[in-house]
């Protein structure tokens, strides 16, 4: 298998090397002679009939469609480049990705979920993007989706939406129990939301707080539980990505997922099992993501708020990034595989797949057009925590996978009722010895 | 000269050694396919469990001896997994294996519709472990499951029990869930153990007078030794490899209530990317496994006559 890979290694440094005489041959039109050397392997040529593969997660039914209909789409607008949809389950998708990863089968184009990406770019199962992607594409890209993307100093994924987190209500519920919707220039500190849901739960609401506990171990509770760590002055990893030690389980930290146990402790929150505390009126507030925004509209209408997530201290933080689409390294014509994802970046299909999830258009032309998004609109808060450095992309390193892993074992235990300061120490223990088994995580090609 | 040709001729057409190569060319395909998916993987893991080998990783693979399985040794994790697989093989084995022989000898009499009472024990074997599972995590759900539900109906909602989030009855609730799933395998081949079982002997017993529990006893169990000793067997290296209910379900929690050394090892492979480290856990489970089916083979001796 090592050789394999190592002789595919160098077919690619020779392919490169290749493409990069070309370009430097070329001269007139194209003045960036050494992008293909230092930005990956589009050359902006598309060879006719080639076929791709594109890997989507089975999660949302909706984005399944959406993403369905935009493989067909492509396949009928052009006549160049056939791709074929793959779908893997969401549950599992991690573990498919890793066994692709190491048969050095990964797809053309496979989305993975933010950060989770560049465990496979140090690996040398994606490819670098950089220069696949046009400045005039580039430029009207969000400026998170650009940051989730870039690991050692490439572009190696793009989103086709970024991910919004808040908590849902709704102003009857706060009415009933006397509040008033907190906002991002006035919202509430920890002590004050434990207060609000103890008032939801006397104004009738039984299990007042809907974590998603439902969703399990996985990156949600990464994604979800995260911005607790940042807003109360910690971090995942330090600046430089190589240890957890001292930011994970910093004391502030500590403090803050001890009141997040407290909501558990003291029956705050439910166990939400059939996905429906929040529309059934047993919860008055769902702690979740952009993506369950149209069936609460659906059945909340205007009633519904989105509202800011707690202060912890540091201020409001909140996450970034979602799924985003990357290029298998083992890509004939990666300028194929370019070719759908810009496809999907076009204003039709992003209209469609923002619909279809309710995350926010990765070109802001499309979501300043989208009226969800503009002022006023009910998901506004998603764009202004994006805009005002609200929200804290996860790591961009290889490390992360274990980052993520290790933290969500943590936060499990901590919701049954581990010690806090323990579980932290746990996945600090678990990640530095990670970083340290993989010599500190070198950047590809040093 | 001629005779000498003869016989080899003779002997490799009919005789012993054409034999042989015949029973060895038709034995070749599954010995092939024993050979690619057994018995290389294995020898396979063991390389591995002495290696630094991961998954999606560009580093070049380094020998570290010992490394992996000192690591393991030491960690209270896995030796928490290995009780709680000692706890449910203690539980299940005898468990199910009586429900079993009791349910094959429920239907093991001449009912009316005996085939149908068979077809509905045998339900849940036929059913895919994961739905079953997944049925059951809505049955125990705390807040809105039935079992709760009806629990809170006859104790008038005393006892309440948290089951799966719980740490104290999360593998109580894999247990009922297994037992359900399994005990209809088991009847099947009980009920085949059973049809065997002359009826003479049962009627030379109750001439002797003997009651239903003493043909029971001294007749049925008896008899039943060699059915019942591989049924154990089975039974019990099934319950080792416990996987499928906890990952579809608490995926080893609430705080490793529920983990087992197959969860630490697919947590380990792919999770954690440590593909050596968890060969060295497969390669532990394969000693633990084998030891316990010794053991237990030297305790309960066949009986081949």
């Amino acid at each position: 298998m090592r050789r394999i890979r190592s002789k595919r290694v160098a077919l690619m440094a020779g392919a490169l090397a290749a493409a990069a005489i070309v370009a430097g041959c070329g001269g007139g039109d194209d003045d960036t002679g050494d992008a293909a050397a230092s930005g990956g392997a589009c050359d902006g040529q598309v060879e006719s009939g080639t076929n791709i593969t594109v890997q989507w997660h089975q999660g949302a039914e909706a984005e399944v469609k959406a993403v369905e209909k935009m493989v067909a789409d492509f396949n009928a607008s052009q006549s160049d480049v056939k791709a074929e949809l793959k779908l893997v389950p969401e549950a599992d998708y991690a573990t498919s990705l890793a066994g692709q990863a190491d048969s050095d089968s990964v797809p053309d184009v496979v989305d993975t979920d933010a950060s989770k990406a560049f465990r496979y770019a140090w690996s040398e199962d994606l490819q670098p993007i950089t220069n696949c992607i046009p400045e005039a594409v580039k430029s009207d890209l969000l400026p998170s989706i650009v940051r989730q993307g870039t690991y050692a100093g490439q572009i190696w994924a793009v989103g086709m939406f970024d991910s919004g987190l808040g908590m849902y209500t709704t102003k009857s519920a706060l009415k009933k129990a006397g509040l008033t919707a907190p906002t991002l220039d006035d919202p509430w500190t920890a002590a004050e939301f434990t207060d609000a849901l103890k008032k939801f739960k006397a104004a009738g609401f039984s299990k007042p707080l809907d974590l998603k506990k439902n969703y399990g171990q996985g990156e949600w509770y990464a994604y979800g539980f995260a911005p607790i760590v940042w807003s109360s002055g910690g971090n995942l990893l330090s600046e430089d990505n190589s240890t957890a030690e001292g930011q994970l389980n910093a004391p502030s930290v500590v403090q803050g997922l001890t009141t997040f146990q407290s909501w558990f402790k003291d029956g705050l929150v439910g166990d939400n099992a059939d996905d429906t505390d929040f529309v059934s009126g047993k919860a008055a507030v769902s702690w979740v993501g952009h993506w369950m925004y149209n069936p609460y509209k659906e059945k909340f209408g205007n009633d519904l708020v989105v509202v800011p997530l707690p202060d912890f201290g540091s201020g409001v933080k909140t996450g970034q990034g979602s799924w985003q689409w990357g290029v298998g390294a083992g890509t004939a014509d990666p300028d194929a595989a370019w070719r759908f994802i810009e496809f999907t970046l076009q204003p039709e299909q992003q209209k469609a797949i923002a619909a279809a999830s309710g995350g926010i258009p990765a070109r802001t032309s499309v979501a300043d057009a989208d009226p969800k998004f503009a002022e006023g609109g009910d998901l506004r808060l998603f764009v202004d925590q994006h805009a005002s450095g609200v929200s804290v992309p996860r790591p961009t390193t290889p490390a992360y996978d274990t980052v993520s892993n290790a933290f969500n074992q943590a936060i499990q235990d901590i919701i049954d009722g581990a010690d806090v300061k323990g579980s932290l120490d746990k996945a600090v223990e678990t990640i530095d010895q990670d970083i340290e088994d993989n010599g500190g995580y070198p950047d590809p090609g040093t | 000269m001629t005779t000498r040709a003869l016989g080899v001729r003779s002997r490799l057409r009919g005789g012993r050694l054409g034999n042989e190569l015949w029973g060895i060319l038709y034995t070749l395909p599954g010995l092939i396919l024993l050979g690619i998916f057994l018995i290389a993987p294995f020898v396979l893991a063991i390389y591995l469990s002495f290696t630094n080998q991961r998954l999606a990783s560009p580093l070049p693979v380094e020998w570290v001896g010992f490394d992996n399985y000192s690591r393991i040794l030491g960690d209270s994790d896995f030796w928490n997994a290995f009780k709680n697989n000692m706890i449910f093989a203690a539980v299940v084995v005898p468990v199910q294996t009586a429900l079993a022989l009791w349910m094959a000898t429920l239907v093991n009499q001449k009912l009316r519709g005996v085939k149908a009472y068979r077809a509905i024990y045998f339900l849940p074997v036929v059913t895919v472990l994961t739905v079953t599972a997944v049925v059951w995590f809505l049955l125990f759900s705390p807040d809105s499951g039935l079992v709760n539900g009806f629990l809170d109906l006859v104790t008038f909602g005393t006892v309440q029990p948290g089951w799966l989030d719980s740490t104290s009855t999360a593998l109580l609730a894999i247990i009922i869930m297994s037992v359900w799933q399994g005990a209809g395998f088991q009847m099947i081949i009980l009920l085949a153990g059973l049809q065997d079982i002359p009826q003479e002997l049962y009627e030379a017993a109750s001439i002797d007078g003997a009651t239903k529990r003493q043909q029971f006893l001294y007749v049925t169990l008896p008899q039943l030794r060699n059915t019942l000793i591989f049924v154990i067997t089975v039974t019990l290296i099934l319950a080792f490899r416990l996987f499928d209910q906890v990952w579809a379900t608490t995926r080893g929690g609430p705080l490793g209530a529920t983990d087992t050394m197959m969860v630490q090892l697919v947590n380990t492979g792919y999770e954690r990317k440590l593909i050596a480290q968890a060969s060295a856990i497969a390669v532990v489970f394969f000693v633990v496994v084998l030891t316990l089916t010794l053991i237990q083979r030297v305790l309960l001796k066949e009986n081949r006559d």
